[in-house]
């Protein structure tokens, strides 16, 4: 058995079995025992060919689909069987052959002892058919229930790039990711994770370029979840992750097949969790969520020139408020001369201490935020400008905050939004105001401590014993890491993916361009 | 469930070293050695540099010797275990002493230019309660954070100077080779100590797993430190002569202070430029600190070095006050480390080496 | 980790409880923009108990009026006595209600008595030099009469006076008449050699001047060099960006601009006697010649005429003003010494100890060279 069967056996005993009796009513008795008074669970009870064989099909109105059952189960058993000349005591011995083989036209059907398993099965839109004098229930695979189409993503937008996004169906979402990955040692691996919520999983990564011990780690903290319910993958994303204390996420969730599939074949390990659109990466490091499709969609300067912005951008975020306290109210040195003066006569009439003044303006941001989101489209956008606009005028003119503040703050805000990912982007949203606290008490002192603070913490992340901030302190120093951090180095120049991640088959992309350009010879 | 499994590699060993070595020292470098040497400072620190390079030799030979065994491990193989004991100890009281100079010698420079009524104890009462969250951390976190901090510190400092670059006069290092060789011998101690912090390469190779790099690394350490002494004092008698360099209390900050980007944000980018230094001396810092909570820790035989970490905060706290001013702890730097400093980073490894290689050759004989 | 909760607890509550000694708001800080020191005259009023020795006088600009917000005075100025300067900046603070604040400094005016007072020099000198606030790029500029009253002077234009001085000293770009002196140089050249330059600032009723320079030496001001004069000593340490000059040829005044000036200057022992030898090298633009002369063709060898005349020029004044500052105040302003001992260090060890007698009667060599270059658009 290789590593991958073994590690995703099936260790665990399943619960306590109920075998299924050769009782017909009682077999019934005992599904309407465990789901019975729920108006959606149907009992359907009808007879089969001419000898009248009793049966029943349970099925859930809403998630079977309806047609299917009426079609190609019901009108195929109570109708059509009539026609096949079957003697008695076939019919009896192989019922299940039969009924395989020439009655019922759905496509997967099979054959369990387990009325648990039955029950589950019931609860997940199959339909069950429970046969007179058979001791064994049919399980016919007949889901369907309304769902959203696949549509673009509302997060993680391009401007070139595919546009379908993940739904809130699994295997719609696995089907994403398998129609870019068609290697045949692409795997995905299901499991069940919630006592009561009973939640599909889904691990996918490629055989042979995973990373081993990051797939071991992930199924084994998956393992070890013992939870009522799962709603959506951040609960896993929290379950799992390395750090809880951390203000930083360690696990990438994304709406976007392509980012899945990148990943995948970056060697990292995805995570898809049923009834929702978002999925799990795993490992991170605080560079990939730096990264953005469209980074390599787009020609290489202009990748590369993005995603230097967006450093900057963060950095900026991080630090902007924080240099502003630490600058008027410590150390107006650092500014020229002119603007020093301008600072000071701009800030004349305002009352509270630079720290207080940013704080009020931060403040009022993140809540607009907040506002914004939680309204309704338009009237969102709306509170935006006005809360914006309005507010920040109306503030300047009162007199409780200086012009530049309000500059400060719009950057800080537009610089903050740059980040490709959003629980990304709201950490350091979070660390912002820690760093305006530092810088407030002891001025550039207190920002060197506080980043002293974050690099620290940083130093310690670690995401499924990759280290958080990998490759930039990557054991090895090696330049061919790097072509895919601060720079994205040109497509024809990645010859590897990114050792980082540890895997075992790094040749990306063979060699090419060596002079043979395009319509040269 | 950070598991950090005390691994790093020879590079990363590089890079803790060269920040360890960078510190408070660098700050007066260029009075030193232009006071020692006037216009063939230069030579001096080459002449250094290359003494460094057989120290930086001896110790990879000792560590490579004993292959990721610890300090105390290896000197009691060699010189017994009650000498062993009290070689790891002297360490972790020079490493106390060292880590109490830092924060000292730092909160005294953030004072003078940074925040001039803050009292010195806030100040270092504050930076080594961020350095125990990272001593605290182990070996690993230290040297990714010395891989950040090192390329940063660096890079930064030498884009700051280029604008100075058109007002320096290399004619102050003229006449060349004018200063009696012997005297040039006798202050190479001044530049023999800016580089104290190699020896911290005894106790943490032990961490080290691709032991057979140690040895280039060392020197890529060497050469990395050298090249940073080398370019500022360079920069810094070219800009302002060898008397107005002797002159200045910290004439690398000084020098910080003449430059003027032209139509940038910042004016007076020393400011910016010490913010930028407290990183490099809180490395310095944490690695003196860590080593002297790992070297307890040995000796008591406990596998955490975690546990001791808070306990030294009192000590580190109360020496760094004991000098009254800058010039008390100076000198207390010259009667104490430099002494400490010189055993440990001269006198131990060639003894060790020494003694070593005769007991082996003494069994090969027998 | 209860532990590391408490530590972060302790260390935030440490910080909130007792932190913010040194804040101060941007706007609670006055940006004191020109520092003028005066000698305090020893006048009927002085109480005898008072160690009075000097007149501080401080500006800063009214923020408010820059932000355009406030009204009022564009700048104030406060004056005030006492035995040093940290004494007078602190009795300062008590009548502002601002925290003086010197990073912006941008000039340091000193009364021309003061300037001839060793002692006081000296003291001011090292406040300047020890201040870590003060930097090396500040000005600092000699008065000739009080110091004060250059500050009380009320500019037309720039409002703040210290910015205003600050740019009428990067005219040194334009023109050599200002002595190109930052305080880098005149600390340097004090501790090297013990002499030094400063610019001259003259006042009139509502303007003042940078000009000239004054000549320091052993730590105090001993003359005055004039607007020429700083020219020729600018050729001599090239320092000269552009400088204009008039030759006379064929009885037209021909006004020349010379650029793109370099000198060497070395100093060596020939015969006993130390030389110090200059070599200049310019180019120069014709900017006015006469109109309509019909017989005069601008050609090559005209031109070359007219190089060597401007090279003889400058010759001269170069060898006029070293003779001055030889005789008049045997002071060694080209740092020759320096020169000598960084190129000639055996000479040199020759002479150092009585340097102060050999520069005098050093001899000087000029060598010129100027080449006109263009001619103006009129042929």
């Amino acid at each position: 058995m290789n590593f991958f069967e073994e590690l995703f056996e099936n260790k665990e005993e399943p619960l306590k079995k109920i075998e299924v009796e050769k009782d017909y009513k009682k077999n019934l008795e005992i599904i309407k025992e465990y789901i019975g008074g729920s108006k959606d669970v149907i009992f359907r009870e009808f007879t089969i060919g001419n000898e009248k064989i009793k049966c029943g099909a349970i099925y859930t109105e809403g998630l079977a689909n309806q047609d299917l059952v009426s079609e190609h189960i019901l009108k195929n058993l109570m109708l059509l069987s009539r026609m096949a000349e079957i003697k008695t005591h076939t019919i009896k011995q192989k019922i299940y052959e039969l009924l395989k083989n020439m009655t019922i036209s759905a496509t997967d059907i099979s054959e369990i002892e387990d009325i648990n398993k039955a029950i589950d099965a019931i609860l997940s839109g199959d339909t069950v058919l429970i046969l007179e004098n058979h001791d064994k229930v049919l399980v016919v695979a007949s889901k369907g229930w309304p769902m959203r189409g696949v549509g673009e993503p509302s997060t993680e937008t391009v401007v070139r790039g595919p546009r379908d996004g993940f739904t809130e169906t699994m295997r719609v979402n696995t089907a994403l990711v398998r129609r870019r990955i068609r290697d045949p040692k692409f795997k995905v691996k299901q499991m069940q994770v919630g006592r009561r919520s009973k939640t599909d999983i889904a691990i996918m990564f490629i055989e042979e370029t995973v990373n081993k011990d990051v797939l071991e780690m992930v199924k084994e903290r998956l393992d070890k979840i013992d939870i009522d319910v799962i709603l959506e993958s951040g609960y896993i994303e929290q379950l799992i992750e390395d750090n809880w204390k951390s203000p930083f996420p360690q696990i990438q969730h994304t709406q976007r097949p392509d980012v899945v599939a990148a990943a995948i074949y970056e060697g990292r390990v995805a995570i898809v969790v049923d009834n929702t659109p978002f999925v799990l990466l795993a490992p991170s490091t605080a560079v990939t969520f730096l990264q953005s499709p469209e980074d390599y969609n787009e020609r290489f300067f202009i990748g590369s020139a993005i995603r230097i912005l967006r450093v900057i951008s963060i950095i900026m975020a991080l630090f902007m408020p924080g240099l502003y306290i630490a600058i008027t109210s410590y150390h107006p040195g650092m500014l020229p001369t002119d603007l020093a003066l301008y600072i000071a006569g701009s800030r004349m009439n305002v009352p509270f201490p630079a720290f207080i003044e940013a704080f009020i303006m931060e403040a009022a941001l993140e809540l607009l935020r907040e506002a914004g989101i939680r309204l309704p489209g338009a009237i969102g956008a709306t509170i935006g400008i006005v809360g914006g606009l309005v507010l920040g005028q109306a503030a300047v003119e009162a007199g409780i905050v200086s012009p530049l503040m309000v500059i400060i703050v719009a950057l800080t805000a537009i610089a903050g939004y740059s980040a490709p990912n959003y629980s990304f982007a709201i950490s350091f949203r979070l660390l912002r105001f820690m760093l305006m606290a530092l810088a407030g008490f002891l001025g550039l002192y207190g920002i060197i401590l506080g980043s002293i603070i974050i690099l620290t913490h940083l130093c310690t992340l670690k995401s499924f014993g990759v280290p958080y901030l990998s490759p930039i302190v990557a054991g090895e120093m090696t330049l061919k890491d790097f072509k895919d951090v601060f720079v994205r180095a040109p497509i024809h120049m990645m010859k590897t993916r990114p050792q980082f991640l540890h895997r075992s088959d790094s040749t990306r992309l063979k060699e090419m361009r060596r002079g043979d350009r395009h319509g040269e010879k | 469930m950070g598991r950090n499994n005390d691994r790093i590699s020879s590079v990363q060993l590089a890079m803790i070293l060269s920040v360890s070595i960078i510190g408070v020292g660098i700050l007066s470098l260029p009075r030193s050695v232009a006071e020692a040497a006037g216009p063939d400072a230069w030579i001096l620190v080459l002449m250094g540099t290359l003494m460094i390079l057989i120290i930086a030799l001896v110790i990879s030979k000792i560590v490579t010797k004993f292959q990721q065994k610890t300090m105390i491990e290896f000197s009691e193989i060699i010189v017994g275990k009650p000498i062993g004991i009290l070689i790891t100890i002297g360490f972790s009281i020079y490493g106390i002493i060292f880590a109490a100079v830092e924060a000292r010698l730092c909160a005294e420079v953030i004072k003078e230019y940074l925040l001039f009524n803050t009292p010195t104890e806030v100040i270092m009462v504050t930076l080594l309660l961020v350095s125990v969250y990272l001593v605290r951390s182990g070996i690993e976190p230290i040297a990714r954070m010395a891989q950040i901090i090192f390329p940063i510190v660096t890079i930064i400092a030498i884009l700051l100077i280029i604008p100075v670059l058109p007002e320096i006069d290399w004619t102050h290092f003229l006449p060349v080779l004018k200063t009696p060789i012997l005297k040039l011998i006798k202050s190479l101690p001044v530049v023999i100590l800016s580089f104290i912090g190699i020896e911290l390469a005894l106790v943490f190779s032990t961490f080290v797993i691709d032991t057979k790099n140690i040895k280039k690394n060392m020197y890529i350490t060497v050469g990395l430190v050298a090249m940073v002494y080398f370019f500022i004092v360079s920069i810094t008698i070219a800009r302002f002569g060898i008397q107005e360099t002797i002159h200045i209390t910290w004439p690398t900050l000084e020098l910080f202070k003449t430059v003027d980007i032209p139509g940038a944000f910042v004016e007076n980018i020393e400011i910016f430029v010490i913010a930028i230094w407290i990183l490099s001396v809180f490395m310095t810092l944490v690695s003196w600190y860590f080593s002297a909570s790992l070297t307890i820790s040995w000796v008591l035989k406990v596998k955490e070095q975690k546990y001791f970490v808070l306990p030294l905060i009192p000590i580190i706290y109360y020496l760094a006050l004991l000098p009254d001013n800058l010039a008390q702890a100076m000198d207390y730097v010259d009667r104490f480390v430099n002494y400490f400093g010189i055993f440990y980073m001269i006198v131990l490894p060639i003894v060790l080496l020494g003694i070593s290689a005769i007991r082996k050759g003494g069994r090969k004989g027998a | 980790m209860r532990k590391l909760k408490l530590l972060i607890i302790s260390v935030m509550s440490i910080v909130i409880i007792t932190g913010c000694w040194d804040k101060v708001e941007i706007d609670k800080r006055a940006f004191v923009a020109l520092i003028g020191i005066d000698k305090f005259e020893n006048n009927a009023d002085q109480k005898k108990d008072k160690k009075n020795r000097y007149t501080v006088t401080i500006a800063y600009p009214n923020t408010g009026v820059i932000a355009g917000k406030g009204q009022g005075e564009p700048k104030f100025i406060y004056t005030s006595t006492g035995e040093n300067f940290s004494d007078i900046i602190n009795g300062l603070n008590t009548r502002l209600g601002k925290t003086t604040f010197f990073r912006h400094t941008k000039a340091i005016i000193l009364g021309e008595k003061l300037a001839k007072d060793e002692k006081l020099f000296r003291e001011v000198l090292d406040v300047i030099e020890r201040s870590p606030e003060l930097g090396r790029k500040i000005h600092l500029i000699i008065a000739k009469g009080e110091a004060k009253e250059i500050l009380d002077t009320s500019t037309k234009d720039e409002t703040v006076l210290g910015l205003f001085i600050r740019e009428l000293m990067e005219q040194t770009r334009k023109t050599p008449r200002i002595a190109d002196a930052d305080l880098g140089y005149i600390l340097r050249s004090l501790h090297e050699s013990h002499t030094a330059i400063t610019p001259k600032i003259v006042s009139s009723k509502d303007e003042f001047k940078i000009a000239g320079a004054a000549v320091l030496k052993d730590f105090k001001m001993i003359g005055w060099l004039g607007e020429l004069e700083t020219k020729d000593l600018m050729f001599m340490q090239d320092k000269i960006k552009s400088s204009e000059m008039n030759v006379v040829k064929d009885d037209i005044i021909i006004a020349l601009r010379i650029t793109d000036v370099s000198t060497k200057m070395r100093v060596y022992e020939e015969e006993g006697e130390i030389v110090t030898h200059f070599d200049v090298d310019g180019e120069a633009n014709i900017q006015q010649h006469l109109f309509e002369v019909r017989d005069q063709p601008l050609d090559h060898e005209y031109l070359e005429k007219i190089g060597n005349l401007a090279a003889g020029n400058i010759k001269e004044e170069i060898k006029t003003t070293y003779k001055k500052i030889q005789d008049d105040y045997q002071a060694d302003l080209v740092q020759a010494g320096e020169s000598l001992r960084k190129h000639e260090p055996d000479t040199w060890d020759k002479v150092k100890e009585n340097w102060d007698e050999i520069f005098p009667t050093t001899k000087v060599k000029v060598d010129v060279k100027i080449k006109v270059r263009r001619a103006g658009v009129t042929k």
